[in-house]
């Protein structure tokens, strides 16, 4: 499990001392989580209408990212909310990495917007070509074309590894965040308080 | 303290593992009058009966949802899934033989079908997650709401504005806005919103729409609750009403459903639920073909020699040959426990005597060939006695309901005092070549099934594939 703690020593004061006075410090906590969840979702959808790089067909990624955001019930206490992101995928986005071929010889880096996303294996039955790799001479770089329209067209490079470069805008700023949590909590607080008023 | 985690969810995945792989030929239209309740426990992809891709989804979706690393460390990624299936899909035979539907979502080969399973299964299981955890009480009171949203844009994109105040007018707005698409978590709006029946997103194919927290301001300012009001989870209500759904299922809809998935469903007095085994059904598949072909190529030969209405002793009319194979199509069902009850009147009670008598010996113990005047009954003691009451003799009621559809199989019985009150619509059975060989009226609410469960029987009848189609309003509300 990997986690994120998101918010500054000055929101954190302020959080702990809404929950002291609320009489339902869960509840404060749960709208602070929730407007955290709608806060990241909003950011994950403007993200999704980025397009990618290669112009290729959407694989719906940040979409997916978004879908899995959650607030789960179990996780959620009178001193600690917490909001989760499902999606697999998205810890290589946020922190980057290495990736190495193991059982395979290369791996295949999409360069042709009809590969991105797509397997090599599901590139050559959607589209009807059959593969091969190209080797330059001149510096032997690998990668994998067919022939199309009688054209060599080039879809992916093929690397033994890659290093992934973490995406610096994969999560809101802080600063967002931490509005959207203390925007949640002190809604809720205020909500308690004009309760309390009216009884 | 709020803090922000990447890891599993844990209700997603209890949410999918619970789920039993279903193979069947029902196609989406068909499973969407199933019970929700089969849905959500049922693991199945339309027209798939292919237990081994059954399966493999199931386990895929599982490696994702859990964040599953293989032996080399790497997450099974949406890309490798795709790849998988597709694979696997093309390895089983599974291209479709009709080259229009080939690259479709109606091929379960294409890249397409792969990324829409991928996509619906695991935003089904997050929806569920999202939904479930906003039913806790204190989750639910800070957060009591939902906004529909478009989180991604579509080429086409559907009318959700319309859809929301049709679905909100059908359920008489309770706890959902007019002016915005806002609702109460605990409102029946999003079940009627979805076109999969449940409260949670997504609520169709391909969308494009999610829901996103309301706090608990916005909602009483849009009038959705009141100051200081508790609201209450709705989680056992919707679990209820699923179970409730299962057990007031007619003994007709219980036998259809035995009739299209065999021996996956458990079929009880008071029990309905998914028994599985995927496998072992495409293995009976095999059998059941077997049985089925051979009474049906008896009973057409049987039923060949009527020459009532016209023909030559030696050549029947083309009418002739037609009504006696869709004749042998269902006595054949009735034979492998497919449907209940075939009743045929030939105008000649000798003619119907013989055949009976001819019949008889090639039926399996439990199925009785019998003639009454011109009248040819062919009966499944077991399933008919479902459908019967204990006060009077199974025979004498198998001859009251001889013209009876639930009895027959076809879902509705055209002469009850409340069918007329019923929508209903025609149903064609299609060959191959898209040939219409036999038809029958039912209710629109189950057509779908009824019509792929006697499609089926022809399909185990002669070995080709055939298809129901629902074609008409005939009666009712739309």
């Amino acid at each position: 499990m990997i986690v994120l703690r998101i918010q500054a020593g000055e929101l954190r004061n302020a959080l702990k001392d809404l929950i002291k006075l609320a009489e339902k410090p869960r509840r404060i906590l749960a709208a602070a989580a929730g407007s955290l969840q709608d806060c990241l979702q909003q950011h994950f959808k403007s993200r999704a209408g980025e397009g990618n790089k290669l112009g290729g067909k959407s694989t719906g990624f940040w979409s997916k990212i978004s879908d899995s955001v959650v607030v789960p019930d179990a996780l959620q206490t009178d001193r600690q909310a917490t909001v989760v992101i499902g999606a697999p995928e998205f810890a290589q986005k946020y922190f980057g990495g290495q990736i190495v071929a193991k059982n395979v010889p290369w791996l295949t880096i999409p360069m042709h917007p009809d590969a991105h996303g797509r397997r090599a294996s599901v590139l050559e039955q959607e589209l009807g070509v059959k593969l091969f790799v190209v080797t330059l001479k001149r510096d032997f770089r690998s990668f994998l074309g067919a022939k199309v329209d009688g054209e060599l067209t080039l879809f992916y490079r093929l690397k033994t590894e890659v290093n992934q470069l973490p995406d610096p805008r994969a999560l809101p700023e802080p600063s967002v965040m931490d509005r959207a949590v203390s925007e949640g909590a002190e809604i809720q607080f205020r909500e308690e308080i004009l309760q309390i008023q009216r009884n | 303290m709020p803090e922000l985690i990447l890891a599993p969810i844990e209700d997603a995945m209890l949410y999918h593992d619970a789920k039993t792989p279903i193979g069947s030929v029902l196609r989406s239209a068909g499973w969407a009058q199933t019970p929700v309740q089969f849905r959500i426990t049922g693991q199945f992809s339309a027209g798939v009966e292919s237990a081994k891709m059954l399966q493999r989804v199931q386990d895929g979706v599982s490696d994702i949802l859990s964040h599953r690393r293989n032996a080399n460390g790497a997450l099974t990624s949406r890309s490798g899934f795709i790849a998988d299936l597709q694979k696997l899909a093309i390895s089983e035979g599974l291209t479709p033989v009709d080259e229009s539907k080939r690259g479709t979502i109606q091929d379960i080969t294409s890249e397409a079908r792969a990324r829409l399973i991928y996509e619906m299964q695991t935003a089904d299981a997050m929806g569920f997650a999202n939904w479930k955890s906003g039913q806790d009480p204190d989750m639910l009171n800070a957060v009591p709401a939902w906004e529909l949203y478009r989180k991604a844009e579509r080429k086409v994109k559907r009318h959700w504005e319309a859809r929301w105040q049709e679905a909100g007018a059908a359920v008489g707005w309770v706890g959902a806005s007019k002016e915005a698409m806002v609702a109460l978590k605990t409102s029946p709006i999003w079940e009627a919103l979805s076109r999969f029946g449940k409260p949670w997103p997504p609520f169709d194919f391909g969308s494009g729409m999610w829901v996103r927290p309301v706090l608990r301001r916005r909602a009483r300012e849009l009038g959705l609750l009141q100051m200081g009001q508790e609201l209450k989870p709705s989680k056992a209500e919707f679990t209820d009403k699923l179970q409730r759904e299962v057990k007031e299922l007619k003994p007709a809809a219980r036998q259809n459903l035995k009739s299209i998935f065999g021996d996956q469903i458990e079929v009880d007095q008071d029990v309905v639920k998914w028994k599985g085994d995927a496998k072992v059904y495409e293995q009976q598949r095999t059998r059941i073909r077997e049985d089925a072909g051979r009474v049906f190529a008896r009973s057409e030969e049987a039923l060949g020699g009527n020459r009532l209405g016209g023909g030559s002793p030696d050549s029947p009319s083309q009418l002739q040959a037609d009504v006696a194979r869709a004749n042998a199509v269902e006595i054949s069902a009735v034979s492998t426990g497919r449907k209940p009850l075939f009743h045929e009147s030939y105008g000649d009670a000798n003619w119907a005597e013989s055949v009976a008598k001819d019949l008889q010996p090639h039926l399996p113990n439990g199925v009785v060939a019998r003639s009454e005047g011109p009248n040819l009954f062919v009966y499944d003691q077991g399933l008919t006695s479902k459908f019967a009451t204990e006060e009077r003799p199974v025979w004498d009621q198998v001859r009251d309901n001889s013209d009876n559809g639930r009895w027959l199989g076809f879902g509705l019985d055209r002469f009850e005092a409340m069918a007329a009150k019923r929508a209903t619509v025609q149903v064609v059975i299609v060959d191959p070549a898209g040939k219409a060989v036999a038809g029958f009226q039912t209710d629109i609410k189950t057509a779908e099934l009824y019509a792929a469960a006697r499609a089926l029987d022809w399909t185990r009848a002669t070995g080709q594939n055939y298809e129901g189609r629902v074609i008409r309003y005939l009666r009712g509300p739309a």
